[in-house]
């Protein structure tokens, strides 16, 4: 076979394949072309990197207390150093971690339980349909932050305490969602399909159902991640959060509360941070919405007959 | 001639929505950032204006309102933290300063002590409570027989302990019959405490709501968690005083909030502040301090793994209490070993030196303590309490061991505490005044089992101890004792002492008078606007 013919043939391959191609992907062309989504997925991009490489990046260990409480910021302390003489920069820089964490990680409880009861709910209907939404209004009927409060004081504080008590009051969320896109899909053709040509229910359910579903989980879990960084902020506000001396944005913001007039800079970078960081979720929730929502609209993803 | 330049209709201007968007953000943004700057103009306890600063003429008369932070309830029996206790009562005898143990009669007339210090006998005031009811000696024997109960009077149970028998001997006249001869120190250091309550009222539940004592005020009125509102009482015994006709105390949930009212006006004084607040407000308003109380650092030694005691001593010297006096109280407090103020006759500051912070015994100690090497520290919202738990836990993890602060709500924190089930923790002390055995009276220091940080492992040493100091009359004997009680405390080193953590109030100008007495009490019978 001469080179020539072989790349006619990819060619020929390549054009059979890029309407479906361009299909899949055209959720990431419109996200693209949302200029704030942008900014916001560089931001988060950022602080990822901020998260990932802090003992890199940050100039003192976070826990450190050699210096001088309370200073301004200076050369040598870029802002400042906090009531025990812990660098600022350096907790802000680490505080991003647990605010990331908390945040994708509450979000993902949140998903990992809400999405198979309401993918349960809405393909399974009648009896499953009832005691999933009755269980999903049982959750409902207590404020989040409230469950949160509540869960968080039974555990006990801790980064894995705070992520469930979060990602458990994001269950109902995710679970109406799913249940409202399966029952949309549910006697759709191809899902009768493939019911007919013998496939199990959870076969149906997860690999026909679910990839389908997928876009507005996705955006769901952007959302309640930027959600689940406020409440983690909030916790910590209130001592609930991240125990010390771990750095923690909620919870510089609750020390600096206490020397506002010693060094008014103390809980200015943290809250910066965590409205930058709220910022770029909600760009990229706003985004993802309308690239998906457009999306949803042009045909079937995952394995479809 | 003038000209007017014609008025031109604008056009209608439409926001786009990315417009709009970054308006919003930017405006979240700045609010979110500017969140702990807004906080400290704010008051959260809804109290509204009005500083009732209409102040009396010649420096009499008039009203005051002081802002306070503190919870409150009216048992004098069952609290040593409640700041307004002293406003309802009269004691047995008042101190003459904060440092000053110059008993001063109130309550009690003339008091007499028999030869062998075995007995007192106390001549009453004649003088009436706020219902009109006189004082009467039947009064202070049931008064005594209250306090002798731990249940029912847990602030006076251990101080009490040194009275076999409380006898009227005629209708102002009481007798204490002591169980053992008993230095006059103590006696009236238990005389401070001890408050007027007529017989018939005397118990918890009665009191819980309404004082009902002899004090310079009454109570007008009291909203929980809102406000406090004392009048005059014209029948004091002390003729003229109280000054003041009136006044009010406000509370805030908030510290930020409480000083931000003081600076606007809101409230003539602020009391029990935070150190911190120490240079925010000294040039502008007068700033009252007092010695105050004692932080420590408790470990319980009944329970792995401060049943170790030499992992106790090891962590002792690994307590840098210059450093927790500069950061945490802002440069205010003295260092103390274990719970005895400076002020206090049994304190010996050379056990700063010998038994003061080195990082390299308390890590040689530690290793040779066999014992483990972690444990996990509870903590409340106690001012300044996680600020101190952090700086010991930094240096204890210079040394190999690892110290886990658990944060908790001050009423789990408290129930934890009195259960025995805290590993460690740092909770105040109060004065002990003249008399060191006064040490024994917290439940971390009772010389029983019922001590919540020994348990069974209370010491038997520590209890002979307490003992020998309860009886100890004359002064050689004292001082025997009170060497002996210092060396088994910095032995067995469960109470390990950090700083005095001073009282600090603050007052608008024209105010004068007000007091802090050794008890860390308010004393307002001499406050009075000029």
């Amino acid at each position: 076979m001469t080179e020539g013919t072989t790349q006619a043939m990819t060619r020929d391959t390549d054009a059979a394949a890029s309407p479906s191609r361009r299909r899949r992907f055209s959720w990431a062309r419109r996200f693209a072309r949302s200029r704030s989504a942008l900014v916001g997925a560089a931001g988060l991009v950022l602080l990822i990197m901020l998260a990932v490489f802090a003992p890199w990046i940050a100039p003192f260990e976070p826990n450190e207390q050699g210096a001088q409480h309370l200073l301004g910021p200076s050369t040598s302390h870029l802002l400042g150093t906090d009531e025990l003489g812990r660098d600022i920069a350096s907790r802000v820089i680490h505080g991003t971690r647990a605010s990331l964490v908390v945040g994708f990680g509450a979000a993902a409880v949140g998903a990992l339980l809400g999405v198979p009861l309401g993918l349960v709910a809405g393909y399974l209907g009648r009896w499953a349909d009832t005691i999933a939404m009755r269980l999903i209004d049982l959750l409902l009927a207590v404020p989040g932050i409230l469950l949160a409060l509540v869960i968080i004081t039974m555990l006990g504080p801790g980064r894995l305490n705070l992520i469930l008590a979060i990602g458990i009051g994001a269950i109902p969320e995710f679970g109406r969602l799913t249940r409202a896109a399966t029952l949309a899909l549910r006697e759709r053709d191809f899902v009768v399909a493939s019911r007919g040509m013998g496939a199990s229910t959870p076969d149906t359910m997860f690999r026909t159902v679910l990839p389908n579903v997928l876009g507005p989980i996705v955006v769901q879990l952007v959302v309640t991640a930027s959600l689940a960084v406020v409440v983690e902020a909030g916790l910590s506000l209130l001592g609930l959060g991240t125990p010390p001396p771990a750095p923690s944005w909620g919870a510089m913001l609750q020390d600096a509360r206490s020397y506002l007039y010693q060094s008014p800079w103390y809980g200015v970078f943290p809250g910066l941070c965590l409205a930058l960081t709220v910022f770029c979720l909600d760009r990229i929730g706003r985004g993802l919405q309308l690239a998906v929502g457009t999306a949803m609209t042009d045909g079937t993803r995952g394995r479809t007959v | 001639m003038a000209h007017t330049p014609p008025r031109t209709s604008r056009p209608y201007r439409t926001m786009s929505r990315r417009r709009l968007l970054q308006a919003f953000g930017a405006a979240g943004a700045g609010t979110l950032a500017g969140v702990p700057l807004l906080t400290a103009c704010g008051s959260d306890d809804g109290s509204d204006s009005g500083s009732g600063s209409d102040g009396g003429a010649d420096g009499a008369g008039g009203r005051i309102t002081l802002g306070i932070a503190n919870i409150m309830q009216f048992d004098p029996y069952l609290t040593n933290t409640e700041i307004h206790i002293n406003t309802f009562y009269t004691y047995l005898v008042d101190y003459a300063g904060p440092d000053d143990y110059t008993a001063i009669p109130t309550g009690a007339e003339s008091w007499e002590f028999d030869e062998g210090h075995t007995s007192v006998t106390i001549a009453l005031r004649a003088a009436t409570y706020h219902s009109g009811d006189a004082v009467t000696a039947a009064d202070v024997v049931a008064g005594v027989e209250r306090a002798q109960d731990p249940e029912a009077a847990f602030t006076l149970a251990q101080p009490s302990a040194f009275i076999d028998s409380a006898t009227a001997v005629d209708e102002l006249t009481v007798r204490l019959d002591f169980v053992r001869p008993t230095p006059e120190e103590l006696v009236i250091d238990w005389m401070s405490a001890f408050p007027l309550v007529p017989a018939d009222k005397n118990d918890p539940r009665t009191l819980e709501n309404e004082p009902a004592g002899s004090g310079p005020f009454l109570l007008e009125s009291f909203q929980r968690d809102r406000s406090l509102v004392l009048t005059r009482n014209p029948d004091f015994f002390d003729d003229g005083k109280p000054y003041l006709d009136e006044v009010e105390f406000r509370f805030f949930r908030d510290e930020e909030a409480l000083v931000s009212a003081l600076e606007s006006g809101d409230v003539d004084g602020a009391t029990y502040l935070a150190l911190r607040n120490a240079e925010r407000l000294r040039d502008r308003f007068t700033l009252v301090e007092s010695p105050g109380r004692m932080d420590l650092f408790f470990m319980n030694g009944s329970k792995p793994p401060f049943d170790n005691k030499e992992l106790r001593q090891a962590i002792a010297r690994a307590i840098d209490r210059e450093r927790i006096i500069e950061q945490v109280r802002f440069g205010l407090g003295e260092p103390v070993y274990t719970a005895f103020m400076p002020s206090s006759p049994a304190y010996d500051s050379a056990y700063l030196d010998s038994h003061g912070f080195d990082l390299a015994a308390a890590e040689q100690m530690l290793q040779a303590s066999r014992g483990p090497t972690r444990a996990t520290a509870g903590v409340g919202n106690e001012p300044g309490a996680m600020e101190i738990l952090q700086i010991i836990q930094a240096d204890l993890e210079k040394i190999g061991f690892e110290l886990t602060i658990e944060p908790m709500e001050q009423t789990t924190f408290l129930e934890e505490l009195f259960a025995s089930n805290l590993e460690c923790c740092v909770a105040a002390q109060p004065n002990n005044m003249q008399s060191p055995s006064l040490i024994a009276r917290g439940r971390q220091m009772l010389p029983s089992t019922d001590n919540v940080m020994m348990g069974d492992n209370v010491p038997d040493a520590y209890v002979e101890a307490v003992e020998a100091t309860q009886s100890a009359v004359s002064e050689d004997e004292q001082a025997t004792a009170y060497a002996r009680l210092n060396e088994v405390l910095v032995d067995e080193a469960w109470a390990v002492g950090i700083s005095t953590r001073p009282s600090l109030s603050a007052l608008t100008d024209g105010i004068e008078g007000l007091t802090v007495d050794p008890r860390d009490f308010l004393v307002l019978t001499e406050t009075l606007r000029t």
